[in-house]
């Protein structure tokens, strides 16, 4: 049972990069194409059509990202909206629901980034009252307590290659502990907003 | 910092990301609140007339950081003495993002009337009504913000509830007023200003009426602080007489205090619902001329002409100190009186009276939406009692390890699927989860080790763009735990697990794919077989029924696999027990798909009326990866348990959708059954599934549920249901879920 797949997609992808190209010369169509591909969420067509036909930043770090920014934030120009990894791991369970409280408020009075959250812990229903992406990684006992879970660089090796790989994944401006004391956190988060009174 | 408690005496609701007066005067409500000593609460709503992503306003975000109000997120419950709704529209159009709110009183502030200046609709006072009536269940009061609203809507606001006092708006007096009043005059000639947005519609819209107000020959020192853009067309420029100034280079405090006169006119088709500049300018000491509408709303407080007749105010005043120094002081007294933040806390004392100095503000409550979501007096909250039977006793490391991965899917099959087997492993073989679902952290219940992977869905990104990280992450997962066999659950194999599988060529790679796919349907899928080595298929009591595309297809079959054997059912009296279900009396479940898929409120709601008119008790099911609401707020039992199919001896009868899992779990256990097909689903033929059970004589089904056409089915399972299912027990196979795992075991010895 060897072989490959078709490349059925290839002409979709010919047609709307032709579709694009005649836009781009229509006055006014990257705003109104902005506004498409914002109410086409779920349309990896439009949302692709749109970001290749206006030279959108899809490759370096920030630029536009198409990535949830979760239930507070609305309106056009999500998908520029910064994208910063915030870390829990090591977060007692406890006090993982106010920390995502206190991430919500910032990010609704900044309108400055996405978090995608970080987790080493069953929070996903906690994390899915604000909509956020969640990664989980092993917890410092989930590694220690499963010898075949294991590699031999140690569970801080993992932890920094797993939140290396999140932070080049989502093209995140930032990668950021939301420990117990994170003034310099909040004080990035918050530079993503404007300057309030 | 700690959660953030939800009790308020006062909560102010609206889109807080406007950026002028709206929300400024909602920062100025919340100073008089809380120095008052109201605890205050803000809920912002996404309304529809803020079109780009846009912070809260930094007025506003100031007092929160500060500690002056409460920002209040997400559907955990509020509890409010006073609920405050700024702006119609805006409640209108967002209401549905409103958590639940407890309160006796509410206030619609109407701040604009229900049409703008071109005439377009920008809110209906009876839909508003009903939106703040369906959220709060009490019907509110509606407060114009000044007469010219107040003109608008009384003829529309429902009988008596229109409040008798405009709304109007609040300031900090003595944060306007100067440190002392001026003795002399601001200049050599009258200093005349104006402050406002760049709009047109907050200037007259012809160069004679500008002309006439605001003197472009040099007579007077004409000052403007935010700009003029509007009078470029009809003067053909910015007059060189006047000082022109942008927002942010003075502050309006220092511009006004300047000023011995505001001047304010504007586009005469224009309806300024309240002018909260001309407030500020009355309190910093400047003397006000108007046009006369205003003089309802303000009264003595200023002075008014029409257009023509400004300069002989203007100049008789300044003729006369004594008569301009006596209207300045007048104005200043009514300002204190009507529009000072001691005004507005009386106005809210007259509705709830004083604040309360205790009454829990500071007590904790979480904001963990599962905590919310069963109410406290029927929840069977047992799931975290660990199903360790098929766990192995003992998990020896260098034994075959077996890697399973589902898709995120719309409910619990892939992933329940995947325990099935996992469960059912040899001692000594390992099994890891890794899953695209939310609800991984199960795995964990049953002793597995899992880890979560986000789907493309759930991120909201492309697949083109979230290929490399499902590549990233479940590359690493494969490099750390090494497995002999993987194993993918789902109909849709992912692009980028051919690469995968090349990348990881030593492991044995399954296809655990479940048949009855729609006709016709994802026949193109099966050309991915050949990105595994091995395909397994659980099979279905409704094979015959089965014209899908896998029906021919190469597969090791296996019997219709489930988690829990029929031996593990439990007895209804433990198994009520567990569940906190009343131990006596009929009682009936309702589960109509994961929730994801479908909303099934109005099948969930024609199900209750159909077993309550029997006298039959209710439970819905409360899955754990269901977006919530589907039955919140009904007088219902609401069942939260994993695996649930154990405790199905506790329900005389069950209404379920037709997905693999519940289908063949509820034949299983012999439990009487409505079968509710879900016809949304892509792939998975539900329909056949349960016309297949019905033509059996196994159970009952229905395309499409109602009151009428359950009723009597619902009777007829109640009745004989028992014997029915039996038939079905007896049709049964076997669990083939341990067979699967045989397999699978055979496939991990086959690695060299």
């Amino acid at each position: 049972m060897a072989g490959n797949g078709s490349g059925k997609g290839l002409s979709v992808e010919r047609v709307a990069l032709a579709l694009v190209r005649r836009a781009r010369r229509v006055p006014r169509a990257e705003a109104a194409a902005l506004r498409v591909a914002t109410g086409l969420r779920e349309s990896q067509l439009a949302r692709t059509a749109v970001s290749r036909a206006f030279d959108m930043d899809l490759e370096g770090i920030g630029g536009t990202v198409f990535l949830d920014g979760g239930h507070l934030l609305a309106g056009q120009g999500l998908d520029n909206v910064p994208v910063v990894i915030l870390t829990l791991v090591g977060t007692p369970d406890e006090l993982v629901p106010e920390r995502l409280e206190e991430i919500g408020r910032e990010q609704l009075l900044t309108a400055g980034f996405r978090p995608v959250l970080v987790v080493d812990g069953d929070h996903f229903g906690a994390v899915r009252e604000y909509g956020w992406p969640v990664e989980l990684v092993l917890s410092r006992a989930q590694w220690d307590g499963q010898e075949r879970l294991r590699d031999e660089a140690g569970w801080e090796a993992y932890l920094a290659r797993r939140l290396r790989e999140v932070r080049r994944n989502y093209r995140a401006a930032a990668l950021l502990e939301f420990g117990p004391e994170h003034p310099l956190t909040l004080t990035y988060l918050r530079s993503l907003g404007p300057e309030t009174p | 910092m700690s959660p953030t408690s939800r009790d308020v005496d006062v909560l102010l609701v609206s889109d807080l990301r406007f950026p002028g007066g709206t929300s400024h005067s909602i920062a100025a409500e919340v100073e008089a609140l809380h120095g008052a000593g109201y605890r205050v609460g803000l809920v912002h709503l996404n309304g529809p007339l803020v079109a780009r992503v846009t912070p809260i306003n930094p007025a506003l975000a100031g007092l929160v950081r500060s500690g002056s109000a409460a920002l209040l997120l997400g559907r955990a419950p509020v509890t409010a003495r006073l609920v405050v709704f700024r702006h119609p529209g805006v409640l209108q159009a967002a209401a549905d993002q409103l958590p639940p709110i407890s309160t006796d009183r509410a206030v619609v502030l109407a701040n604009s009337g229900p049409r703008d200046a071109r005439g377009r609709t920008v809110y209906d006072v009876g839909l508003a009504d009903r939106a703040a009536r369906e959220s709060l269940g009490v019907e509110p009061l509606w407060a114009p913000i000044g007469p010219l609203v107040r003109d608008e809507i009384e003829g529309v606001v429902p009988g008596g509830r229109l409040m008798e006092q405009d709304w109007v708006n609040i300031i900090d007096v003595d944060a306007w007023a100067p440190p002392r009043p001026r003795e002399g005059w601001a200049g050599d000639r009258p200093v005349i200003g104006r402050h406002s947005r760049p709009s047109a519609q907050k200037w007259p819209r012809d160069a004679a009426t500008l002309t006439q107000v605001y003197p472009v020959d040099g007579s007077w020192d004409v000052r403007v602080l935010g700009g003029a853009d509007p009078v470029e067309r009809p003067l053909r420029g910015i007059p060189r007489a006047w000082t022109v100034t942008e927002f942010g280079e003075l502050s309006p405090r220092t511009f006004l205090q300047g000023l011995d006169f505001f001047v304010y006119y504007h586009d005469p088709h224009w309806v300024e619902a309240f002018g909260r500049t001309i407030l500020e300018a009355l309190a910093a000491g400047a003397v006000a001329v108007l046009p006369p509408h205003f003089r309802r709303l303000f009264g003595d407080a200023a002075v008014y002409a029409e257009p023509a007749g400004v300069r002989e105010v203007v100049e008789g005043l300044r003729a006369d100190r004594a008569a301009y120094v006596a209207q300045r002081d007048r104005a200043r007294a009514l300002v204190r009186e009507r529009f000072s933040y001691q005004a507005h806390v009386a106005r809210v004392a007259d509705l709830i009276g004083t604040p309360h100095s205790e009454g829990g503000s500071d007590r904790p409550e979480s904001s963990s939406g599962e905590d919310r979501t069963a109410p406290a007096h029927a929840v069977g909250e047992a799931a975290a009692a660990p199903a360790t039977r098929h766990t192995p006793a003992v998990r020896r490391p260098g034994g075959p390890r077996i890697l399973l991965m589902s898709s995120n899917g719309a409910g619990m099959g892939h992933l329940t699927r995947l325990f099935s087997y996992a469960t059912r492993l040899e001692p000594g073989v390992s099994a890891h989860v890794v899953s695209l679902s939310q609800a991984a952290p199960l795995a964990g219940r049953l002793g597995l080790s899992y880890e979560y992977l986000p789907s493309a869905k759930a991120l909201s990104m492309p697949p083109g763009r979230w290929r490399p990280i499902f590549q990233d992450r479940l590359g690493d997962a494969l490099n750390r735990f090494d497995p002999d066999v993987v194993v993918f659950d789902g109909t849709w194999p992912y692009g980028g697990m051919e690469e995968i599988r090349a990348a990881h060529p030593e492991a044995h790679w399954t296809w655990s794919r479940r048949a009855m796919w729609r006709e016709g349907r994802n026949s193109e899928q099966l050309a991915k077989t050949a990105w595994f080595d091995s395909v397994l298929e659980p099979g279905d009591l409704a094979a015959a029924y089965d014209r899908g595309a896998t029906v021919t297809a190469e597969a090791h079959r296996v019997g219709p696999v489930t988690l829990v054997d029929a031996a593990e059912l439990q007895p209804r009296e433990q198994a009520r027990a567990a569940l906190s279900l009343p131990a006596d009396g009929p009682l009936a479940l309702v589960s109509l798909g994961a929730g994801n898929i479908n909303d099934t409120t109005s099948e969930v709601g024609a199900a209750v009326h159909a077993l309550t008119g029997l006298g039959v008790g209710v439970c819905v099911t409360v899955p754990g990866i269901a977006r919530a609401g589907a039955a919140a707020g009904e007088d219902l039992h609401l069942v939260r348990d994993y695996p649930l199919s154990r405790r199905y001896s506790a329900f005389d009868v069950v209404i379920s959708a037709a997905g693999y899992n519940s289908f063949h779990e509820l034949l299983r256990m012999g439990v009487p059954t409505l079968f509710v097909p879900n016809t949304e689903t892509s792939l998975d033929d539900q329909e056949a599934r349960a016309r297949f059970a019905a033509d059996q004589g196994w159970a009952h089904q229905l395309p499409q549920l109602s009151v009428e056409t359950a009723t009597p089915l619902l009777e007829d399972l109640l009745d004989r249901g028992r014997t029915m299912a039996a038939r079905a027990r007896e049709a049964d196979p076997g669990n083939g879920a341990l067979a699967a795992a045989q397999f699978l075991t055979e496939q991990a010895g086959g690695r060299s």
